[in-house]
């Protein structure tokens, strides 16, 4: 008897996603982004994203069963990301996958965004490994959590306190004068750049931060720092040479990240990092995260950058996971926790 | 055997309603405005258990389609378009201020002014003649602009609510005299800033039966900051290609199409049939080549031949910009349809695709390899 056909569906931001997996195997991953429609906001606007969601939700239904060539009626299990997320984009995700469940008389499960980001490693490199600390990193989110079973037992050790490490991306494109969404612009930029150009504030690894904060991170104060920076510079009538600040910005950024996650993995004493989210589809991120996990013998596990971003695969991931392990099913009832 | 489905989620109040064509069998209402997506799946189970039909006896279902504030108004509309296509049965939107008025409808042959709540201090209103036939609105407007003639249902103080049971009864009488539900695109009726929804109530004036879309009489609040502006006009240039590009060009290629990658002598011969049959053309951004496409014109039809992106630009508007240029040229040499194929897993192309009226018409088994399938898109100007 084959494993049971899980569909996922991802709307807690501005990506519309359905995923079907079968145990560990990625059947179909489609997404549908209103990013286009975000770009002349610099940013993902919530009202904007609901609706987008509310359009996209059925071709992107669509797409999936005829790319993994099954129908709704094949699907043993529906899995839908009800918190963290924008509470208008959540409730049109959660709202289908409830109709999906009810009509086809199948189980609902509600799951987690951040351990979907998670989840999806099971797709490329297999079961994860538990224990095992993972690091998601995106528009939303910058958490270290340390996963026990990924089905029940996912404790968050620090987050950001500020900025997310995407909205950094964001924001310092914005001042750099590359387009939304930052990270791309920025990692293709940085390329070319010094990234010892200007040393840019590493936040909390300072000596008096490791008491309350020794694996939360924050951006917020790096962003400013860069702002400052290429307004000094302009103020001096010199040009602001944009590879060199985007690959200091980035480095700062990668620098203090990877060593938080290490330093993470040392003191539970655990040997696995998985890092997920679309900021881990950054090039340096993950060239300095096997560099330093290398050196002191952790296990690195990263998705491809396609599975990085937000996407239904990793509900469908989640969901499987969920199933597979005999967990409960969510009830009709299931609430969405928005951030 | 008729079964229709019934729900609004318009208002504060989650609402299902369960009819057989000639009665309402079973109908609930919940009212509370924060809880839309929590009791709404649950209604829907518990009414069609009470009316004693299954969901595969269920041949209908109509929404409620607003006006109303917007996030628990896609909450019904998500659960009935995914159920509606899950189960394979269509689905009708209702105005939910008409079942309001309907069911307010007196005997004494007076007309009607239904107002709901709009949140941010106004209120959303239609009227209906004596008849209960809709004759202005739905609108949206402030207090002090509320028509107050005839029957006013609904104070600003206390907005009326719409039971699913009048949804159903006005979709099931619908549809059994054989009205066809109105086309679709009332949600990309364009508002003017701080409009007040006339566009829309045009739109849909005389119809009963709506297409399932929210009826948005207001545009999203958002507007573009100075500098994002200047980001977008950050777009690339899209420009004729001429043989002094195809060696950037090639050099792109083997990274995009790997095994199926065009040789440069390919691009001489196809720049060779330019510009009789053929039109590329490629897309600069800081004086780098960030994409290119082309297509084979030939009267009434152009065919796509190829559209490429550079991996870092994927997203960016690139490709939109390549393919509104060659669209442009196919319709300017008198090409009526334009078709393309493209990878089946690729998600984002296809989505392009249709977001410029694309429609999938066939695929190709294993065009790209074992396991990759082609799919046909076909678009016809209009």
């Amino acid at each position: 008897m084959s494993e049971p056909l899980v569909l996922g569906i991802e709307t807690s931001c501005d990506e519309t996603g359905v995923g079907l997996v079968r145990g560990t195997t990625l059947l179909a991953d489609e997404v549908a982004s209103s990013v286009d429609e975000h770009v002349r906001f610099g940013g993902v606007v919530p009202e904007i994203a609901s609706r987008a969601h509310l359009e996209a939700i059925i071709p992107t239904l669509e797409r999936a069963c005829a790319t993994a060539g099954v129908t709704l009626r094949d699907v043993d299990a529906i899995a839908v990301t009800a918190f963290p997320g924008l509470a208008g984009a959540l409730l049109v995700g959660v709202a289908s996958a409830k109709a999906l469940a009810l009509a086809l008389g199948k189980p609902l499960y509600g799951v987690s965004h951040l351990s979907s980001h998670v989840a999806v490693d099971r797709l490329v490199h297999g079961e994860l490994p538990e224990p095992a600390i993972a690091m998601l990193v995106s528009g939303g989110h910058s958490s270290i959590l340390r996963v026990d079973d990924i089905t029940a037992d996912v404790v968050t050790l620090g987050a950001t306190i500020d900025d997310a490490a995407g909205e950094a991306f964001d924001k310092v494109a914005r001042v750099l004068g590359l387009p939304f969404p930052g990270g791309p612009w920025i990692d293709r930029a940085a390329r070319d750049g010094d990234a010892t150009y200007v040393d840019f504030p590493r936040g909390l690894t300072a000596a008096r931060d490791q008491a309350d904060h020794r694996f939360d991170v924050s951006f917020s104060g790096l962003k400013t720092a860069v702002a400052r920076w290429i307004k000094a510079r302009e103020a001096s009538g010199n040009s602001v040479p944009v590879a060199d600040v985007a690959a200091s910005f980035q480095e700062a950024v990668v620098d203090v990240l990877t060593a938080k996650a290490v330093a993470a993995c040392r003191e539970e004493n655990i040997s696995h990092l998985i890092l997920g989210g679309g900021v881990a589809a950054n090039s340096r991120l993950r060239a300095i995260a096997q560099e330093r996990c290398g050196a002191v013998g952790i296990h690195l596990r990263v998705p491809p950058a396609r599975l990085c971003t937000d996407n239904g695969a990793m509900v469908a991931a989640m969901g499987a996971a969920l199933v597979a392990r005999g967990r409960p099913a969510s009830d009709f009832g299931l609430s969405i926790r928005p951030t | 055997m008729m079964r229709l489905l019934a729900l609004d989620t318009a208002t504060p109040a989650s609402t299902v309603a369960v009819h057989d064509g000639d009665r309402v069998l079973a109908s609930r209402r919940v009212t509370d405005a924060s809880q839309h997506a929590e009791v709404l799946a649950v209604l829907v189970r518990d009414v069609l258990v009470e009316a004693g039909v299954t969901m595969s006896e269920l041949t209908h279902i109509a929404c409620g389609v607003g006006p109303g504030p917007f996030t628990g108004l896609r909450v019904g509309l998500a659960t009935a378009k995914t159920m509606g296509y899950a189960l394979g049965i269509p689905v009708v939107g209702i105005c939910s201020l008409d079942a309001i008025a309907r069911e307010h409808q007196t005997t004494a042959a007076e007309a009607i002014t239904v107002v709901t709540g709009a949140r941010r201090h106004e209120f959303y209103w239609a009227s209906y003649d004596p008849a209960g036939t809709r004759i202005a609105g739905p609108e949206v407007a402030r207090e002090e602009n509320l028509p107050n003639s005839g029957v006013v249902v609904g104070a600003p103080t206390s907005p009326a609510i719409p039971d699913a049971y009048w949804i159903a009864e006005i979709a099931v009488e619908a549809i059994s005299r054989g009205e066809e539900a109105a086309p679709p695109g009332a949600v990309n009726v364009e508002q003017p800033a701080g409009g007040d929804g006339t566009n829309t109530a045009d739109f849909i004036r005389g119809r009963t039966l709506l297409a399932a879309e929210a009826l948005y009489l207001r545009r999203p609040d958002a507007v573009p900051p100075a500098s994002a502006v200047a980001a977008t006009a950050a777009r690339p240039n899209v420009r004729l290609m001429r043989w002094w590009d195809i060696d950037a060009v090639s050099a792109l290629e083997p990274q995009l199409f790997s095994t199926t990658a065009w040789s440069a002598s390919t691009f001489w011969s196809e720049l060779a049939g330019a510009p009789d049959t053929r039109h590329y053309v490629v897309a600069e951004e800081m004086g780098q080549i960030v994409g290119y496409a082309g297509i084979t014109i030939y009267p009434p039809e152009a065919e796509v031949q190829t559209i490429a992106v550079a991996p870092l630009q994927q997203r960016h508007g690139t490709g939109r910009a390549l393919l509104e240029t060659l669209l442009g040229e196919s319709v300017a040499r008198g090409c009526s349809r334009m078709l393309l194929e493209v990878r089946a897993d690729n998600a984002a192309a296809i989505s392009l695709y249709e977001s410029f009226g694309f429609v999938i018409n066939g695929r190709r088994r294993d065009y790209y390899g074992a396991g990759h399938d082609a799919v046909l898109m076909q678009r016809d100007a209009q």
